[in-house]
């Protein structure tokens, strides 16, 4: 085969996988911290390239500007989701948390989809910039400019988010809650709020995600749940609660899938990706990256 | 709940009116909606006995109703007959779940969820791609379709479905599947073999779950291959157990009513908005009767019985 | 200094302690004793904020309590290390100090706390970037009560600190513990499985027994006790004197 044809397939692959990263690491803080499976995560997402359409259709901001509101307005909306819906779970263990909080997101997820075809229609929508179309030519590999800049995004998204949880106190009362929930509140931590602000950032998160969506592919009100189980696959692969193994993971699942692609697997490289996600969430539940030992 | 003779005597009073009903009811679409509630009474109570009684949360529960769905079709295609055919399809869902369900068993909590949703997802694209199209009932079927028949299939198929929950209740392996459900490590500490009783839980939902997917087949004219596998018929079990009340025998037949029978409204009466105002309602009830509205109804009984004469002093 | 009034905790229905009472005075260092499933770790549990007592009050410095949660006790001045550590294992010795000082007036004063606890512990001081989770079970415990000290507490609560420990490490620790409470006069309430060293540690202490407390008195007085003796001391004659 090719060089240039499997160059071309991983760096496809990174672009896709950085995408899914993004949308896995608000997932990931969710469930780390609330043990909350939030399935409405994907149209969470989709509300946010919605969210982007209106920005750069009403208020004619280039969306890559536009994804600094899009993300505060996402914010907002997760810690209003969070006190109405989720806070009175906040007692509640075992399957009777893991059915309501199942539930409950999925109402939320009528809500999202319904209320995005009310608002926008059911039509698919793509959006198209000054940068759309547009690629450059590096070694024989063709680089859309759109694409490039989704992956700088994403990047610095994540390295935000990593900034926030290693050098701000609050990001580490959230791993110390990952770690070890007894003792952070013995240290003083205050269960409840990082509950409520972890939610409100991981839904920030999806909305960021929605806006580099809008702007390298395509979405519609009812194709939330696809980009939820790619969150769901990304978060398995890092390991349930590994926050910041989430960038190499949704790696991992974009050059994986776009291998599985090119090798001729073709309209079955998800339930390749599907069924890897099983084994490790079998065999290797702590996931691919994870770091550190146990208390002895 | 009730005590046992009068619980006896209420539901086989409730049997015989509704066997009785096809003889007063002429309107098809009230007929139809019955059969709608009898499914669902029948694949929430049968979800209920993994989901309620052995507390866990199979969130992959549509791929066993679809795949009964699909091979009851497949063999009354070839001419197989359809009790035979039902019975088989009741297997290969127990098969399947050997195949997906087992190996999630071995994870706990939400994470069995997010395995089963994964997998039964993954047998939902399958379907989807290797059968686009149209599946359709055999012309031999469709030429001698009764609505009535199958208005009292359903409603054998739900009474038997109950009938094994009440009987899984008052059993020592249904004592197990709560042990299990109330303190994993508490009841293995105690000698429940953990793993034998989920199994059972598991392959009992599913095998019911696959007969219930035949039936649907049945009833069904025309739908697409891979509708009977999508996430709405776990969702809809698993609200109408939630509302009706996890663990209990009742809970599931009530929250079906009240689910149906809302949704039912919703379409007629609602119009554009309905699926999300019925969004909203749907949180709304989640959130206001977590623990189930059987238990509120069994309060109410129980009130009702202080206020007869007897026990008034 | 802390007052527990007759508290009673349930988990669920069930009943755990009955009527539990017991005092601190300042700079003392108090043992709580008795036998596995006693209520030891339940009492601890409910002091510092884990758990709430369905009945009862809990003073410390005059201040009610008890139905505060548990990050508002921190702030009061109670730190406990509980069963098992209570580190955070992913995270490095350094982070579980800072983790430590989360309290905002810690904070500001982490870098000395962090000097004293070092010089506590010597060993942490080169362990900086180490994961907590690969320590030794003596580290762990070493970082675990330097942690707890970061808050600068007045009263530390410590919960079988010598489980998993090796004999000599754990004189070592009884030293240390003592240490802390005579330099940094803090109070410490200790809940002990090693009934003879707790003893020996300890100028007080209270006998649990299935969820009520059954004795009370000085350690010396305890260490004669015949019952005491026979059900927790293996019954022999036993040199009973302090130090």
């Amino acid at each position: 085969m090719d060089i240039k044809i499997i160059a071309q397939t991983i760096i496809y692959g990174i672009f896709s996988g950085s995408i899914y990263s993004l949308v896995a690491v608000g997932l990931q803080w969710i469930f780390g911290i609330t043990k909350i499976i939030n399935i409405a995560h994907g149209p969470l997402v989709v509300i946010g390239s919605f969210l982007t359409f209106w920005a750069f259709s009403l208020c004619h901001l280039d969306p890559f500007v536009a994804i600094l509101p899009v993300t505060l307005v996402l914010l907002l909306l997760g810690l209003v989701v969070y006190c109405v819906i989720f806070y009175p779970l906040k007692n509640l263990i075992g399957h009777e948390r893991v059915h309501l909080s199942l539930l409950l997101a999925f109402g939320l997820m009528i809500i999202l989809q319904n209320g995005a075809r009310l608002l926008w229609s059911a039509d698919e929508r793509a959006l198209t910039t000054a940068l759309t179309g547009a690629s450059l030519e590096f070694i024989g590999v063709r680089l859309p400019y759109a694409r490039l800049a989704g992956l700088a995004v994403a990047l610095l998204v994540i390295i935000c988010v990593h900034l926030l949880l290693t050098k701000t106190y609050f990001g580490k009362s959230v791993r110390a809650l990952i770690d070890n929930p007894q003792a952070a509140r013995l240290v003083g931590v205050n269960i409840n709020l990082v509950h409520l602000f972890s939610f409100g950032i991981g839904i920030a998160l999806a909305g960021s995600a929605g806006t580099l969506i809008a702007i390298t592919t395509s979405f519609s009100p009812f194709g939330g749940m696809v980009w939820t189980l790619k969150g769901l696959i990304v978060v398995v692969l890092a390991g349930m609660g590994n926050i910041r193994g989430v960038f190499l993971a949704g790696l991992v699942l974009g050059v994986v899938e776009a291998i599985g692609a090119i090798v001729g697997l073709g309209a079955y490289r998800e339930i390749f990706g599907l069924i890897t996600f099983v084994l490790v969430l079998m065999f290797k539940p702590e996931g691919l990256f994870v770091r550190g030992g146990r208390a002895a | 709940m009730i005590n046992n003779r009068k619980g006896f005597f209420v539901t086989a009073i409730i049997i015989l009116f509704l066997a009785l009903q096809p003889f007063f009811v002429n309107r098809n679409d009230v007929i139809n909606l019955f059969i709608m509630i009898f499914l669902v009474i029948a694949l929430s109570s049968a979800y209920n006995i993994l989901g309620g009684y052995a507390g866990q949360v199979n969130f992959g529960y549509s791929a066993f109703f679809g795949i009964g769905a699909l091979v009851t079709n497949l063999l009354i295609k070839s001419e197989l007959p359809f009790l035979g055919a039902l019975l088989i399809s009741g297997i290969a869902a127990v098969l399947l779940g050997f195949i997906i369900g087992v190996p999630c068993l071995r994870l706990r909590g939400p994470y069995f969820a997010i395995g089963t949703l994964a997998l039964a997802e993954a047998v939902a694209i399958t379907v989807m791609r290797l059968l686009p199209g149209t599946c359709y009932l055999p012309p031999t079927y469709m030429a001698s379709y009764s609505l009535v028949s199958r208005y009292y299939l359903f409603l054998a198929l739900a009474a038997i479905v109950v009938l094994i929950v009440y009987l899984i209740s008052r059993s020592k392996v249904g004592l197990g599947m709560m042990c299990i459900r109330d303190d994993e490590d508490a009841a293995a500490s105690i000698g429940v073999n953990i793993f034998r009783h989920k199994l059972m839980a598991l392959c009992i939902s599913n095998f019911l779950g696959g007969l219930a997917g035949g039936a649907f087949a049945f009833y069904h004219v025309a739908y697409y291959y891979d509708h009977p596998f999508s996430i709405e018929w776990t969702v809809t079990s698993m609200v109408s157990v939630v509302i009706g009340g996890m663990g209990t025998v009742t809970g599931p037949i009530i929250g079906s009513v009240v689910f149906v029978g809302l949704q039912y409204l919703f379409v007629h009466y609602v119009g554009e908005t309905q699926a999300l105002l019925f969004g909203i309602l749907f949180i709304i009830v989640v959130l206001r009767w977590p623990g189930g509205l059987a238990p509120a109804a069994s309060r109410i009984v129980k009130y009702i019985d202080k206020l007869s004469p007897e026990h008034v002093a | 200094m802390l007052e527990v009034i007759k508290i009673n905790v349930y988990y669920g229905d069930i009943q755990a302690i009955w009527d539990i009472s017991l005092t601190v005075q300042g700079a003392e260092i108090v043992a709580l004793i008795g036998p596995n499933g006693a209520g030891k770790s339940t009492t601890l549990n409910t002091i510092s904020g884990l758990l709430s007592p369905k009945s009862g009050t809990i003073k410390f410095n005059s201040i009610e309590v008890n139905k505060l949660p548990s990050h508002k006790i921190v702030e009061s001045g109670i730190s406990m290390v509980p069963e098992g550590r209570g580190i955070f294992p992913t995270m490095t010795v350094w982070e579980n100090i800072e983790m430590g000082a989360f309290l905002s007036a810690s904070r500001k004063i982490k870098h000395e706390s962090a000097e004293l606890v070092e010089n506590i512990f010597p060993p942490l001081r080169s362990r900086r970037k180490q994961l907590a989770g690969t320590l030794s079970g003596g580290e762990q415990q070493m970082l675990a009560i330097g942690k707890a000290l970061m808050s600068r507490p007045k009263l530390l609560l410590i919960d079988e600190f010598s489980q998993g420990l090796a004999p000599i490490l754990v004189q070592s620790f009884v030293k240390t513990i003592e240490q802390i409470n005579k330099s940094q006069k803090v109070s410490i309430l200790l809940v002990e499985q090693n009934v003879h060293m707790a003893l020996k540690l300890a100028n007080q202490a209270y006998v649990i027994e299935a969820g009520y407390i059954v004795e009370h008195g000085g350690t010396n007085t305890l260490l004669a006790d015949e019952h005491i003796v026979n059900v927790y001391l293996g019954g022999g004659a036993r040199d009973s004197g302090k130090r």
